[in-house]
C-alpha cells in the first residue's frame, strides 16, 4: 500500500513537472482573416525559451508583428535547451503550420532532415546558411557589420576620459556565450571596428561557456573590468544579465545585444547591437504572402537591409553616446554600405 | 603573464564562485552522513534563488527574501525526507524529481507572478548587504580578501566551522552519523534514526535555501531561469571530493572555485576557451584519482596487516 502511494505520488509529481516544464505557449490569438480566407499558419520553434530579452524574444516580435499586420495564425514551440525536444517540437510545428520558423544554431542537422520529410512545409531557418534544399530558406545576419559599429563606438567611448567610469587605459572587452561561429563573427567585427577608430585599443574576449549562467557572466565581466576594460560587449543571452550587473557594480559600461536592451539598466548599458531577427522573420512571412519569396535561398541581413544596427534606447535615458559619436557611426555605416569599409568575417 | 593571472582578483573571484557551492555542500554532506544521497540540491538552490527574489521584492527587504528561501528550503527538506524516509522511495529518483520540479515550478511562477519570461530583474529586488571591516582597511592583502563581500560569504565560513563542530562534537552530530552508518545500533540507544534523517534533510534544505538566496540576492540581484546552472551537482562533487568532511569539502569547493576563476583568466592570455572550460573537471578527475589511489593503498596495507 505504502509503495503504491509512493508511486502514485511520484507519478503525480512527474506529470506535474512535465506540464510546467515543457511549455508550449499556445498563442492562438484572433487573426483577422480576410473574407473567410484561411490564414497562413506559422510556427516558431526556438531552441531555448522566450524571455531571454534578447535573441529569441526578438524572433517572437517578428511573429507578433506578422500576426498583427499580416493576419497570420501563429504558435510558439519552445525547447528550453533540451536537445531531446528539438526533433519532437519541430515535427509538431511542421504538422501544425505551413511556414515553420526555426531559431537556434542547434537545429542545424534536425531541420535539414525534417525539411526532406515535410516537403510541403516552408522552413525558414534563422542564423545559418544552408543551400540546396528547396523548402529550406536560411537567413544569415552580418553580425560582424553590426559589431563593427559596436566596436567603433566602444573605442570612441574608451577614449572619452571625461566620462565618469572611463579610465586612461584603452581596453574594451567582450563576453561571449560559447565559442561558436556566430559568436566569433561578432568578435571579428567588434575587433575590426575598434581597430578602425584606434589601432591601439585593446580588445579582450572571454567566453563564459554558457548562455544561461548570469553568475558566470558577471565573473567574466569582472575579470575584464579588473584588467582595465571600460566597456564590455555581451553576446551571451541570459549570461549577459550578469555582465550588466558587473558593470553597475564597478561603475563602468556595457553594450547589449540582439534586442535593444538599454532599458534593463540605462545607466550602464550605453547601447545595444540589435540583430533584426524579428524584422527578417516578418519580411520573410510578408514575402511568402505576396509571392516574392525565394525558397531555398540564403537571405543576408546586414547594415544595408536593416538587419543589424545600434540601438540607443529611448529619449528619456541619459545620453552617454554623444551626438558627435552617433554622426561618426552613421558615417561608418555609410562606408560599410558603399563597400569602402570591408568588415572581416569570423565564421 | 604570471602576474596577470595570479593576482588578488583571482582570489576574490574564487571566494565568490565557491560560496554557493560551500553553502549547498554543507547541507548535502549532512544528508550524506545520515545515509541519504541528495542529488536534489540543484533544485533546492534554484527554489531558494527564486523565493529569495520573491520575498525581497514583495516585502522590500532582503532579510524577508532569505526568510522565504529558508521556509521553502525547510518545506522541500521535509518533502525530500518524507519520500525517502517514510515512503522508502529511491533518493535518486526523488532528487531528480525535485530538480525537475524546481525547474518547471520557478518558470511557471516567474510567469504568473511577475509576468515575465526568462529573467526578472528590478530595482525593487533588495540585495543583501555587503560587509566591510574598517579595521582591515588599508592592510593590502587582507583588505581585498576579507572586505566588501556579500554577507553570506562570511556566513558560509562560519557555517563550515559550526557544521564541523555540530557533526563531530555534539551528540546530535554523532547521532546523524550513526543514522547513516548503523541505524539499528542508534535505535538500540533509544534515539530515532528517522528523526536524525529528518533533521539532516531539513538542514540541507535550509542551507540550499541560503545558497539560492545568496545567488539571487547576494552574488547577483536578479533571477533567471535555471540560474543554479549545475551548482548543486558541483556541490555534490565537492562533498564526495571532501569525503563528507566539512573542512575538506570547504577546501574542495574553494578548489573548484579557484579553477573556475583561473579558467576565465586563462582565456585572456590566449588559451582557447574550450580548454579552459575543461580545467575544473580535469582537476577533479586527477584529484579523485589521487585520493582513491591513496585510499586504496591504505586499505591494502590494513588488509596485509590483518592477514599477517
Amino acid at each position: 500500500m505504502k509503495k503504491m502511494m509512493t508511486w502514485i505520488m511520484i507519478m503525480v509529481l512527474i506529470t506535474g513537472m512535465m506540464l510546467t516544464g515543457c511549455t508550449k505557449s499556445a498563442d492562438t490569438g484572433t487573426p483577422d482573416t480576410a473574407e473567410g480566407e484561411e490564414a497562413v499558419k506559422v510556427a516558431l520553434v526556438v531552441a531555448g525559451g522566450l524571455g531571454d530579452r534578447s535573441f529569441y524574444d526578438s524572433s517572437n516580435e517578428g511573429i507578433e508583428r506578422a500576426k498583427a499586420e499580416l493576419g497570420i495564425e501563429a504558435r510558439v514551440f519552445e525547447c528550453r535547451n533540451d536537445p531531446s525536444l528539438f526533433n519532437d517540437q519541430l515535427v509538431q510545428a511542421s504538422q501544425y503550420a505551413s511556414v515553420v520558423v526555426v531559431v537556434g544554431f542547434e537545429f542545424y542537422d534536425v531541420v535539414q532532415e525534417l525539411a526532406l520529410e515535410f516537403p510541403e512545409v516552408n522552413y525558414i531557418y534563422v542564423d545559418n546558411e544552408i543551400e540546396g534544399i528547396d523548402n529550406l530558406t536560411t537567413i544569415s545576419y552580418k553580425e560582424n557589420e553590426g559589431s563593427f559599429l559596436a566596436g567603433a563606438m566602444a573605442a570612441m567611448l574608451t577614449q572619452e576620459n571625461s566620462i565618469e567610469g572611463i579610465q586612461q587605459s584603452k581596453v574594451i572587452g567582450m563576453v561571449g556565450g560559447k565559442d561558436l561561429p556566430v559568436i566569433r563573427n561578432f568578435k571579428a567585427g567588434y575587433e575590426a571596428g575598434a581597430a578602425y577608430i584606434d589601432p591601439d585599443v585593446k580588445v579582450e574576449t572571454i567566453y563564459a561557456g554558457d548562455f544561461e549562467d548570469p553568475a558566470k557572466g558577471k565573473e567574466s565581466a569582472l575579470a575584464l573590468y579588473s584588467r582595465g576594460a571600460d566597456i564590455v560587449f555581451q553576446v551571451a543571452g541570459k549570461t549577459g544579465e550578469g555582465v550588466f550587473e558587473a558593470a553597475s557594480e564597478v561603475g563602468r559600461f556595457a553594450i547589449g545585444v540582439d534586442s535593444d536592451q538599454r532599458y534593463i539598466n540605462p545607466d550602464v548599458i550605453v547601447a545595444s547591437m540589435i540583430k533584426g531577427v524579428g524584422l527578417s522573420i516578418f519580411e520573410s512571412i510578408e514575402r511568402i504572402q505576396n509571392g516574392s519569396f525565394e525558397a531555398g535561398k540564403v537571405y543576408h541581413y546586414g547594415i544595408d537591409e536593416n538587419g543589424v544596427s545600434l540601438g540607443y534606447g529611448t529619449q528619456d535615458m541619459k545620453e552617454i553616446v554623444t551626438e558627435e559619436m552617433k554622426t561618426k557611426l552613421e558615417e561608418i555605416k555609410g562606408k560599410i554600405t558603399s563597400g569602402e569599409i570591408v568588415v572581416p568575417e569570423g565564421k | 603573464m604570471f602576474k596577470e593571472l595570479f593576482n588578488l582578483t583571482l582570489l576574490q573571484n574564487t571566494i565568490r564562485t565557491a560560496t554557493p557551492l560551500i553553502l549547498a555542500a554543507l547541507g548535502g554532506l549532512l544528508t550524506m552522513h545520515s545515509g541519504m544521497l541528495n542529488i536534489g540540491m540543484e533544485g533546492m538552490i534554484l527554489l531558494g534563488a527564486f523565493f529569495g527574489v520573491v520575498g525581497s521584492y514583495f516585502f522590500a527587504s532582503s532579510l524577508a527574501g532569505v526568510a522565504l528561501a529558508v521556509v521553502v528550503g525547510i518545506l522541500i527538506g521535509v518533502i525530500f525526507g518524507f519520500f525517502v524516509i517514510e515512503l522508502k522511495a529511491d533518493e535518486f529518483i526523488i532528487g531528480i524529481a525535485i530538480n525537475i520540479l524546481a525547474g518547471g515550478l520557478t518558470i511557471f511562477l516567474l510567469r504568473s507572478m511577475f509576468g515575465v519570461k526568462g529573467a526578472f530583474s528590478s530595482p525593487g529586488i533588495i540585495s543583501l548587504p555587503r560587509l566591510n571591516f574598517p579595521s582591515l582597511k588599508g592592510i593590502p592583502f587582507l583588505d581585498v580578501i576579507f572586505n566588501n563581500h556579500s554577507v553570506f560569504v562570511y556566513i558560509s565560513w562560519i557555517l563550515v566551522i559550526l557544521t564541523y563542530l555540530f557533526l563531530y562534537k555534539t551528540p546530535y552530530g554523532m547521532w546523524i552519523r550513526a543514522a547513516g552508518e548503523h541505524p539499528e545500533a542508534l535505535e538500540t540507544t533509544g534515539v530515532s534514526a528517522r528523526k536524525m534523517k529528518y533533521i539532516s534533510s531539513i538542514i540541507c534544505g535550509v542551507f540550499c535555501g541560503f545558497a539560492g538566496a545568496h545567488l539571487s540576492l547576494g552574488y547577483l540581484t536578479l533571477f533567471t531561469e535555471n540560474m543554479s546552472a549545475n551548482r548543486g551537482f558541483i556541490a555534490l562533487a565537492a562533498i564526495i571530493f571532501g569525503a563528507s568532511n566539512p573542512l575538506k569539502t570547504f577546501g574542495a569547493a574553494l578548489l573548484f572555485g579557484f579553477f573556475d576563476a583561473l579558467g576565465i583568466r586563462l582565456q585572456v592570455v590566449g588559451i582557447p576557451s574550450q580548454f579552459t572550460q575543461m580545467i575544473p573537471y580535469l582537476v577533479t578527475v586527477i584529484a579523485l584519482f589521487i585520493i582513491t589511489k591513496k585510499h586504496l593503498t591504505k586499505v591494502k596495507k590494513v588488509g596485509e596487516k590483518e592477514g599477517a
